[in-house]
C-alpha cells in the first residue's frame, strides 16, 4: 500500500566556513571548496562550491526527520547540479511504498535536494528499516 | 608511469587506516550539517563516508594519485551509494579499507572527455563491513591529457 508521509530539512545558506571544516575532516584540498577565485577559474561560479558529502548529509538529516527510530540501509543518489556558498537548499525525503515483514517495516523512499529558485542538485532513492514494533508515524503511514 | 600509479588501478586497495568516531567529532559533523545534536544515540550516519576519509590511509589527493591524477584535476560526484549493514556506533575502533572498482574513459558532446572513476570505501569492525560507499566521479581531462 502506498504512503504519503514526507519529510523535509531546509538549510536557508549554505555556510563556506562549514564548507571549509568539512574539508579539514574529510581531507580534501580541492580548492572549489575553500577559495571562490578557483571555483570561478573551474567555470563554477563566483561562490565555492559545497562539497557533495554536505548535500549527502542534508538528505540523510531529511530521512532522520522522517524515520526518527528506523535505521537507513541503502542510500543511492544521483549528482545534478553544485550547491554554492549561500544557496538555500530544501532536503525532501518521501516514502514511495512499505514492505512488511516479520522482522521489519521497510521503508522505500525517494530522496530529492533542491536548490531554492534554482535546480534539482541531488535526487534517489533511499531505504530505511523501523523495528517490527515500532510505533512512529511513518511505520504507520498508509 | 608516475610513482604510485598502477598500470591496471581496477581491483587496486588503498591504503588502509583506522577511525574512531568519537561524540564530539560527531557534534562537528552535525554542526556543519545543520543535524540536530540533542539526544543523539549514534554517530550521524554521513559518518560512513567521513569516517572513511577521516581514517584511510590516504587522502583525496592519494585516492586520485592511484589513478595518475589529482584533486586539481576538477572532479565532480555523479553518484553514491551507501550500504548500511549495521549501525555505526560511538568510540569503536573501525579499520578503514577502500578499493578502486573502476576508470572508465567517456567522451561527451558538451564536456568533451573524462574518466567515470568507481571505488569504494568501507568501514570495517571485527572482520565484518559495516558501511560501504560507492562513489563514481567524473574526471574532467584537459586536451592534453593522456586516456
Amino acid at each position: 500500500m502506498p504512503a504519503e508521509e514526507r519529510s523535509e530539512f531546509r538549510i536557508a545558506s549554505v555556510s563556506a566556513q562549514a564548507m571549509a571544516t568539512l574539508a579539514v575532516l574529510h581531507r580534501d584540498p580541492n580548492a572549489i571548496h575553500l577559495d571562490a577565485a578557483a571555483a570561478a577559474a573551474a567555470g563554477l561560479g563566483d561562490r565555492v562550491v559545497n562539497p557533495g558529502a554536505a548535500n549527502l548529509g542534508y538528505v540523510l538529516n531529511a530521512l532522520a526527520i522522517l524515520a526518527p527510530t528506523g535505521r537507513i540501509e541503502q542510500l543511492d543518489v544521483a549528482f545534478r547540479t553544485n550547491v554554492l556558498a549561500e544557496d538555500e537548499v530544501i532536503a525532501t525525503a518521501a516514502v514511495e511504498h512499505l514492505d512488511l515483514t516479520e522482522d521489519a517495516t521497510r521503508l522505500y523512499c525517494r530522496v530529492t535536494l533542491d536548490v531554492a529558485s534554482r535546480a534539482r542538485a541531488l535526487e534517489g532513492t533511499a531505504t530505511i528499516a523501523m523495528p517490527a514494533a515500532s510505533q512512529s508515524g511513518a511505520a504507520q503511514a498508509g | 608511469m608516475t610513482a604510485g600509479v598502477v598500470a591496471e588501478p581496477v581491483g587496486t586497495t588503498l591504503p588502509p587506516g583506522k577511525v574512531v568516531i568519537t561524540r564530539w567529532e560527531d557534534g562537528i559533523l552535525r554542526g556543519v550539517t545543520g543535524a540536530p545534536e540533542r539526544g543523539v544515540q549514534e554517530p550521524h550516519p554521513l559518518w560512513a563516508l567521513s569516517g572513511a576519509l577521516h581514517g584511510l590511509g590516504t587522502d583525496i589527493d592519494g585516492i586520485l594519485g592511484a589513478i595518475g591524477t589529482t584533486a586539481a584535476c576538477g572532479p565532480m560526484v555523479a553518484n553514491c551509494q551507501i550500504t548500511y549493514a549495521e549501525p555505526l556506533r560511538f568510540d569503536v575502533e573501525y579499520d578503514v579499507t577502500g578499493e578502486i572498482l573502476g576508470l572508465e574513459p567517456k567522451v561527451g558532446r558538451r564536456t568533451g572527455p573524462f574518466d567515470l572513476f568507481t571505488f569504494a570505501l568501507r568501514l570495517n569492525t571485527e572482520g565484518r563491513v559495516a558501511t560501504q560507499v560507492t562513489f563514481v566521479w567524473v574526471l574532467p581531462k584537459r586536451s592534453g591529457d593522456a586516456s
